[in-house]
């Protein structure tokens, strides 16, 4: 449990999830008991990848690695290879906390890889810092996401608005996994692709990557949520964060009943980035990378 | 720059002329001598573990068929971890980093809880202990069932067996054991079989050099018990030295697998695995050797590997 003036943060160790977030009391992610298993990949950290890898299969040098399918029914490797890992303690404080994980070679994956996440309380949310040391005798790929499912503190899902700042969005295939790339306002891509001016969450179908996003030269807000009464929950990025996931599940498992949610999680790359090459970071041996997301309140100022 | 090797960190035991290397992945047993002779393919520092060299198998030893077995009338679905056969494979903790819990200069344990995850909506908390003996090596697997339903266990290892430098393919196997698990093109089980007339029939003395076998072995007779804790099989070399795998009585089956291609540090070499578990393959769906664990209950249970030089 980390606390900073009014924000205040659970942190559990089983892929360094964020169990949650408030600001004043109010909710700024979905929150996890502490009697449950983490639904839906909620608050969870994606490492070494996010999101999928098609067939769990992916080229090193010209030949075929064979990732385990950590996603049976489409048959994909998803989210990683930390999922059901516990982090170690690394450090922490009163308002800050840093876990760590081994990637150790393995199916599919033949690099050892050092990483961490730090959570730091802000006075208004939260900054997440993902970092990796390569200790391969070769180079390695990198990427890393996270997922967040936002809130505006109690406000029903139905009655916020998303914005998202992307100009471009990826079609999934009926495996989940990416097609082609179209500009958001592209006429006949289908969906709701431009969220550029914010649209209401109720009716909204969102299972999409978007890229793109308004943080490409320095970091800066890359979405948000917008309550009625103007308070935001705001998710920010580095540019190294380059992509975000959307989705809103409808069946999302609350105490009061299952419901609309919304996850903006930020990725490093876009799916099946392990074959495209898209936002890949290839670090050398001993290489080091670091790079920030975070979340922050803001309430109606009228 | 950094001690972390692709085994995890690496921890040395020593006592009096026995000597075993320990990494943190997988708990990996990573090498085993008694007065320099290697009771174990040994595991070189920049490796990982080559076909499971080593590693420990928990909370399932082997197979699970197609990833899927059933509970209280719920089908499950576990990670395909073996994807060129549809299965899943030696359980959930083969590249898990073990946390160290206590440490000596002869013993070491290590522990690694396993969270509920696809297919399996148990916490278990789950430890291996490794203590060195005057001629080899105890191996104590623990699980403790922190889940507020009944959960199943089964566990194994995969050690990989030598003799000193005796060439591998020379070496003679034993394995008291009356069946052996039959098994289809995906080397899931078909049916537990008598090995009387069949090549499966390890009770006197075989040569490695002329076996093929990724065979589960059952009715497994514990020779010369003492303490709960017998003989299950042996490698003697030509000159009589012998290295032998021992098993708690409720350890009752073993995996021997035999191999042209483990790879060396000079290309492929001979090497046979012969794996201690509680239960055959594919046990979450047979149930047969599983250990069902209450909630907060405990198990605890040992292997090991005893080294005998030759009259010569």
């Amino acid at each position: 449990m980390l606390e900073n003036a009014g924000a205040r943060a659970e942190v559990g160790s089983l892929a360094a999830v964020l169990r949650s977030l408030t600001v004043d009391g109010i909710h700024l992610t979905e929150p996890i008991g502490t009697d449950v298993v983490t639904p839906m990949g909620c608050g969870i950290v994606l490492a070494p990848w996010p999101n999928r890898v098609r067939d769990g299969v992916w080229t090193l040098d010209g030949r075929p690695q064979q990732l385990d399918i950590t996603e049976p029914p489409n048959r994909n490797a998803i989210h990683g290879l930390l999922r059901n890992t516990p982090y170690r303690l690394l450090a922490q404080g009163p308002s800050s906390v840093t876990l760590g994980a081994l990637i150790a070679p393995q199916h599919g994956w033949p690099f050892l890889l050092d990483t961490s996440v730090r959570y730091q309380l802000e006075p208004d949310g939260l900054t997440v810092t993902h970092a990796v040391q390569n200790l391969s005798s070769q180079r390695a790929p990198w990427a890393v996401g996270a997922h967040p499912y936002f809130r505006v503190g109690d406000v029903p899902i139905e009655q916020l608005s998303v914005t998202l700042t992307a100009e471009v969005r990826i079609q999934l295939d009926d495996r989940a996994n990416p097609g082609a790339e179209h500009a958001v306002d592209a006429p006949g891509t289908g969906g709701a692709g431009d969220l550029r001016s914010g649209r209401p969450l109720d009716g909204l179908t969102l299972d999409s990557p978007y890229g793109r996003l308004a943080n490409r030269d320095a970091r800066a807000d890359i979405a948000w949520l917008t309550a009625p009464d103007g308070s935001t929950t705001t998710l920010w990025a580095d540019p190294a964060f380059g992509w975000v996931q959307a989705y809103t599940p409808r069946e999302f498992p609350r105490p009061s009943g299952p419901g609309l949610a919304v996850a903006i999680e930020p990725m490093t790359g876009p799916p099946d980035a392990l074959n495209s090459g898209t936002g890949l970071i290839w670090l050398e041996p001993a290489q080091s990378w670091s790079a920030s997301w975070g979340v922050r309140y803001e309430r109606t100022t009228t | 720059m950094t001690d972390i090797l692709p085994t995890g960190r690496a921890i040395v035991l020593e006592r009096a002329g026995v000597r075993a290397e320990i990494g943190t992945v997988a708990a990996v047993l990573r090498s085993l001598t008694v007065h320099g002779a290697d009771l174990t393919l040994p595991i070189p520092d920049d490796r990982a573990p080559a076909m499971c060299n080593g590693i420990i198998l928990s909370p399932w030893p082997n197979r699970v068929r197609a990833g899927r077995w059933v509970l209280d009338g719920e089908p499950q679905q576990l990670d395909i971890t073996e994807p060129e056969r549809g299965g899943a494979l030696h359980g959930l903790l083969q590249f898990a980093d073990y946390e160290i819990t206590e440490q000596s200069t002869d013993a070491v344990s290590l522990a690694a809880t396993i969270y509920p995850q696809h297919g399996w909506p148990f916490v278990v908390e789950t430890w291996v202990r490794y203590e060195l003996e005057p001629d080899g090596l105890t191996v104590t697997h623990g699980a403790r069932n922190l889940s507020a339903a009944r959960a199943p266990y089964a566990t194994g290892s995969h050690p990989y067996l030598k003799v000193g430098d005796a060439p591998v393919a020379e070496l003679e196997l034993t394995v008291p054991a009356s069946t052996y698990f039959a098994v289809d093109e995906r080397l899931d089980p078909t049916g537990e079989l008598d090995v009387t007339d069949t090549p499966y029939d390890v009770r006197t003395p075989r040569r490695v050099g002329g076996l093929a076998f990724d065979t589960a072995f059952g009715g497994v007779q514990h020779a010369g018990v003492v303490s709960g804790r017998g003989d299950v099989a042996w490698l003697t070399a030509p000159g009589g030295s012998r290295t032998t795998l021992w098993q708690s009585t409720e350890w009752g089956y073993v995996q021997v697998f035999t191999t042209h291609v483990m790879p060396g540090p000079d290309g492929p070499i001979d090497a046979i695995a012969v794996e201690p578990m509680t239960a055959p393959p594919d046990a979450l769906n047979s149930g047969q050797g599983l250990i069902w664990l209450e909630p907060g209950e405990s198990w605890e249970g040992s292997w090991g590997l005893r080294y005998a030089g030759g009259a010569s």
